[in-house]
């Protein structure tokens, strides 16, 4: 057989998941595993009501988190690949925290911050800020002495220094790091929803469960993953138009 | 005028360059050839201002070099295209940091990337270039800038022999084509006797002889008997030049 086309690939791939999952489903002979087409017929029925609004509210939470882990983790990675010093003093602050289990916090996270959104935004900026500096810290070190020194000699200042050396040397490191960070930042969201909030994908998926609709809760276990395929083909269009250079035929 | 005073490098304790001293004329072409590690790519960043020596003054016509000079262009050992920027946009570099991407600069552009034969490469990428290629734009990128001092890191030292000889005389055309002062590093002999009309032998960090070529851009001559007199005198010093003099 020959390897499906890039514009048949991601039908494929979902025929094959459906047939897998229809299988189990089968298989197993239980509600618990319903099948995809009433799962399908009531993700959209639910859609036009509450489960958009969970879903919403999850994908504001990953939003905001990322958006403030690369507002600070770039320039702060950015730094410490750059500066030597920095790299120094900081580098080993890093190393030590990145491995600590972050989501064990949310206990202290929630009486710190609070029930409502914060806590659960500062729980995934803790988990994910480490990749994203990391990331930037290690794409500053694809940029060699001589690119640095003939970018000078052509006279190349500040503003030209960050955009044209700095911001390109790092940004594929920083989009495989969101790739990670949104797949990690999503389970970790779904677990921090289940605790003190009504609204959001995860607390959605639990209460039906709760309530013993499994049909329900398969529906919002499709939301969250059309959430995570979302966030990806947005990454992979990012990449796309930032990277070209990492999309060369005859390289 | 290009008048180095006796300058002394050295990275911690190891001494690079040790006092060293050398004047090119006004479009002259000078020639510098020794041993890996005897400092050459180490003068040449000193002469581009990237590097600040530890003693000892460098004047370009008559000033002292304090940092980057916009005049002065240098093409690295490695080239330091970026990887992520075409060839067009890499040789707009320079003129994007001036700010001068006007008609008239990218007309120049086309025809410098014509005459050097990569006008075809234009929206390539560096990783999708030849050796060769890539040397040719890194060294378009530098004479978009229209220097008066042109500083050349073993431009040809990674390419084939027939690839090499097309380089340079690629460089010799361009310097009686605009007149500039050409310094060039090289580890080939023939070359630095193609190339220079003054040739700089050095070892360990100093000059050990200074060879003029009065037979410098003549037509033909690389078959011309003196030429390889000449290749035969700088091999000597290269090789028996145990003894300093200058
Ligand atoms: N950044 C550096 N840090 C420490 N030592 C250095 C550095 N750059 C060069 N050196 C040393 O200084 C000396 C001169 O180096 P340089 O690069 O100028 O040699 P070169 O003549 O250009 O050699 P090659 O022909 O191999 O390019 C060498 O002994 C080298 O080890
Ligand atoms: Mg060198």
């Amino acid at each position: 057989m020959k390897p499906p086309g890039s514009q048949n690939r991601t039908l494929y791939g979902v025929m094959i998941v459906i047939a897998l999952w229809y299988l189990l489903h089968l298989a197993v002979r239980s509600p618990i595993v319903p099948g995809p087409w009433e799962t399908t017929v009531t993700f959209f029925k639910l859609m036009t009501g509450n489960l958009l609004l969970h879903i919403g509210v999850s994908l504001y939470r990953i939003l905001v988190a990322v958006m403030l882990s690369v507002i600070v983790g770039l320039p702060l990675g950015i730094y410490i690949g750059w500066s030597k010093r920095a790299d120094k003093y900081l580098s080993p602050v890093v190393y030590l925290l990145y491995p600590i289990p972050k989501i064990a916090f949310l206990p202290v996270f929630l009486v710190l911050f609070g029930l409502g959104d914060a806590s659960k935004i500062i729980l995934i900026i803790t988990i994910i800020f480490f990749q994203i500096l990391l990331a930037a810290r290690d794409g500053i070190k694809e940029i060699t002495k001589e690119m640095v020194d003939s970018a000078r000699s052509l006279g190349l200042g500040g503003r030209m220094l960050f955009f044209d050396l700095i911001l390109p040397a790092v940004m594929p490191k920083m989009i495989s790091a969101l790739r990670i960070s949104i797949g990690i930042g999503i389970a970790a969201l779904f677990f921090a929803e289940n605790y003190a909030t009504r609204y959001g994908i995860g607390y959605f998926i639990m209460n039906s469960w709760v309530m013993v609709d499994y049909v329900a809760m398969f529906a919002g276990v499709m939301a969250l993953s059309l959430l995570g395929i979302l966030l990806f083909r947005l990454l992979d269009l990012l990449e796309r138009k930032f990277c070209p250079w990492l999309f060369l035929d005859n390289s | 005028m290009i008048e180095i005073k006796k300058i002394s490098v050295a990275y911690g304790d190891e001494e690079a360059l040790r006092e060293f001293s050398l004047t090119v004329e006004q479009n002259q072409t000078c020639a510098i050839i020794g041993p890996s590690g005897c400092g050459k790519t180490t003068l040449l960043y000193a002469l581009a201002g990237l590097l600040v020596p530890g003693e000892g003054e460098i004047l370009v016509h008559g000033e002292p070099l304090h940092g980057v000079r916009k005049e002065t262009g240098i093409i690295l050992q490695s080239g330091g295209l970026l990887p992520w920027k075409t060839v067009w946009k890499n040789v707009m570099l320079g003129a994007k940091a001036r700010n001068i991407e006007g008609e008239a600069v990218q007309e120049k552009a086309i025809e410098l990337l014509n005459d050097l034969g990569i006008i075809e490469q234009r929206h390539k990428y560096p990783v999708q270039l030849s050796g060769g290629q890539k040397q040719r734009v890194a060294i378009a990128r530098t004479l978009l800038i229209e220097p008066d001092l042109l500083l050349l890191d073993e431009a040809s030292s990674a390419l084939d022999a027939m690839t090499k000889e097309h380089l340079q005389n690629h460089i010799l055309h361009l310097h009686q084509l605009c007149p500039m002062t050409l310094i060039l590093v090289t580890h080939s002999i023939e070359e630095a006797v193609f190339l220079g009309q003054k040739i700089v032998v050095m070892k360990e960090g100093s000059i050990i002889r200074t060879i003029h070529n009065p037979h410098f851009g003549e037509e033909n001559i690389r078959s011309n008997p003196e030429y390889f007199a000449l290749c035969k005198e700088v091999r000597h010093w290269l090789y028996e030049g145990g003894e300093r003099k200058s």
